[in-house]
């Protein structure tokens, strides 16, 4: 083969890599979509079946931890830990929609509704969130966000601030989901009159799609700035006012940077669930997967940057108060912990994502992305068992780190049952609310289009703005 | 003057953009008749006068009433319960801005939600002629006018090959 030939070849191989599938009718979306609405699985209720079993699991774990009573607030640091670690993953997720909705990016369509539906998993999450109120100690005497603030903080605050972003995702997901609750009415006439009640008596006007496109940016950009403030406000609250002496500025925020983080890789993971067995194989590619990946490397980078800018402020003062917070958070009792967030949140994704081979895939971003969820899971570990392991919060500085907390039976059952009751609750979901946004696909073949640029295929998006 | 409603199906936005600009020509104003979709067409693509709402208000209003409430709950809160501590002033100010920005996000949903309801005119029932293929790529042009002028109407949008008329007298299953 000459060098032309091959150099032609290679042409040819990668321009097909990056074909674009062939844009469905409209009558074939419909179907898909509002369709799969009609009946379950045999896949699907046998997980439903088996996330309930671990659920009820969990509530057990929970009745048995109750019964000791919420004085030790050692015993409550795992479940803290998981209830921060369904904020930082299942409600962090909705921002990748929203983010990617305000930038207009096209590739977005097939998994925004996928990532804006896990805000559904927020009001879950806010019943599970209730009991660590019992477990605040009171504010006089310690620091805290409050400064001994004299009525409601910080019980009203923090429930305000978890039950507002729990209803603002309730909100944001009825909202882009008017349009698809009319087509279900519309198509389903099994369950036209559930559908006729969430559609609102909705119709496609020309001046309720201006609304629509308006409600839906305007509630995705209310909803990062809620949970920008509330990831502030709660990993304040449970970890950094409870270790005394612990006072960073850069905590907060490698906090939130953190459940963007896990956002885009739970997200990633429920699209490889949706494209090899949710059936949607031609609806998610390479693009979504492609794209979402450069989003999770960026992010990997930002997680060791605000680490590092933590970090390196305690180590280089290296006071006495300074190296007891770094023993407790990083390299004491917890240091295994603190390890494993550090390889699976930063270096693995880190190395993998920048490799082409890996990053432009559609098998090697969802895989790469249960690290970061993994190394999430043993930093909420870190930061939160740490701290509630701390017997008095309201010392000037810590001068003795606790021992390592290890879970128990109970600890295992809240944790598992907890993490299977966010599941199961996103998959109840899907029931009811498509878990592709019927709207934006149809918005989407109006507005794609694959043209031939010379000798290859190239896909055309046309921007009416 | 008594008024009809009549809507024209189309298979094809191609057909409903003809019989928007058959309206047009026909002498029809923008108010009498509506474009429905099952999908978002970029504004103007059917010919059609553009929109308008003022749903970007609600959010700025609320978000004005809420940090209102938090300013005045927390000044308030703090002169009732005056806690001087170290010589520092009763206003702390630090947990007032994290409670004022709680407020101020907190109204902006509430009135965002009531904005989305009240300028889209929910909850509404459904029109005297609907299609339910419109939610399948479907168009329909909606003519709501006089009697006397709809014979003008229904020969605009058959000239655009319509796949069916539907008739608000002659009630067809929706």
């Amino acid at each position: 083969m000459s060098e032309t030939q091959r150099s032609s070849q290679q042409h040819t191989n990668h321009a097909q890599h990056h074909v674009p599938p062939p844009n469905p009718s409209p009558q074939q979306v419909t179907g898909d979509i509002i369709g799969r609405l009609r009946a379950a699985s045999g896949l699907y209720r046998t997980w439903v079946l088996f996330l309930a079993l671990l659920f009820v699991g969990g509530v057990g774990g929970f009745i048995w931890r109750a019964s000791g009573g919420f004085a030790d607030r050692t015993a409550w640091g795992y479940y803290a830990a998981m209830v921060m670690y369904i904020f930082t993953t299942f409600q962090a997720a909705p921002i990748c929609a929203v983010a990617t909705r305000l930038v207009k990016a096209h590739w977005r369509r097939p998994m925004a509704r996928a990532a804006e539906l896990c805000a559904i998993v927020g009001v879950f999450n806010f019943f599970l969130f209730l009991p660590l109120l019992w477990l605040i100690p009171p504010l006089k005497g310690r620091t805290s966000l409050w400064f001994d603030w004299p009525l409601g903080a910080p019980y009203l605050f923090d429930v305000l601030a978890m039950g507002g972003l729990a209803l603002l995702g309730l909100a944001l997901v009825w909202t882009s989901a008017l349009p698809d609750f009319a087509a279900a009415r519309d198509t389903l006439p099994e369950r036209r009159g559930l559908y006729a009640r969430l559609s609102f008596g909705w119709l496609g006007t020309k001046r309720r799609w201006l609304v629509h496109e308006w409600a839906v940016i305007v509630l995705g950009a209310l909803y990062l700035a809620s949970y920008v403030m509330t990831s502030t406000i709660l990993s304040t609250e449970f970890s950094m006012s409870l270790v005394p002496g612990w006072r960073s500025s850069v905590y907060p925020a490698y906090h939130t940077i953190t459940g963007l983080q896990n956002g885009i890789a739970t997200t990633l993971v429920i699209l490889l669930v949706l494209r090899t067995v949710g059936g949607y194989r031609q609806y998610v590619g390479l693009e979504q997967f492609w794209g979402l990946a450069k989003l999770l490397l960026a992010l990997s980078l930002l997680w060791f940057y605000f680490w590092w800018s933590d970090f390196i402020v305690h180590w280089y003062g290296r006071t006495p108060r300074e190296q007891n917070i770094m023993l407790l958070l990083m390299f004491g009792p917890y240091q295994i912990a603190f390890f494993i967030a550090w390889l699976c949140s930063f270096l693995i994704p880190f190395i993998c994502l920048a490799t082409n081979r890996i990053r432009v895939s559609v098998l090697g971003p969802p895989i790469v992305a249960l690290s970061p969820l993994i190394g999430s899971f043993f930093d909420r570990i870190r930061l939160y068992v740490s701290a509630f392991s701390i017997e008095d919060p309201f010392h000037h500085e810590l001068t003795q780190v606790p021992p390592t907390h290890l879970p128990d039976g109970a600890d295992v059952l809240l944790v598992v049952g907890g993490v299977a009751g966010a599941i199961l609750v996103y998959l109840l979901a899907t029931r009811i609310v498509p878990v592709l946004s019927h709207w934006e696909m149809q918005e989407g073949i109006l507005l794609r289009a694959v043209r031939p640029l010379l000798r290859m295929p190239a896909l055309v998006i046309g921007k009416p703005r | 003057m008594a008024r009809r409603t009549i809507m024209g199906v189309y298979t094809e936005a191609n057909g409903a953009a003809s019989a928007i600009e058959g309206l047009q020509k026909a002498g029809f104003a923008g108010h009498e008749y509506e474009v429905l979709t099952g999908a978002p067409y970029p504004e103007g693509a059917f010919g059609e006068p553009h929109s308008k709402h003022r749903l970007y208000f609600f959010p700025i209003i609320g978000a004005c009433c809420g940090f209102a409430v938090a300013l005045l709950l927390t000044s308030a809160t703090q002169i009732a319960y005056p806690m001087v501590q170290g010589g520092k002033p009763i206003l702390s100010v630090p947990p007032m801005l994290v409670i004022m920005y709680e407020g101020t996000m907190l109204g902006a949903i509430l009135f965002t939600v009531l904005g989305i309801i009240f300028e889209s005119r929910l909850p509404a029932s459904l029109p005297a002629v609907y299609d339910r293929r419109i939610s399948e790529g479907y168009v329909g042009v909606v003519v709501t006018a006089p009697e006397e002028r709809l014979g003008r109407a229904i020969d605009a949008l058959k000239q655009a090959n319509p796949d069916v008329i539907h008739d608000e007298r002659v009630r067809s299953p929706r």
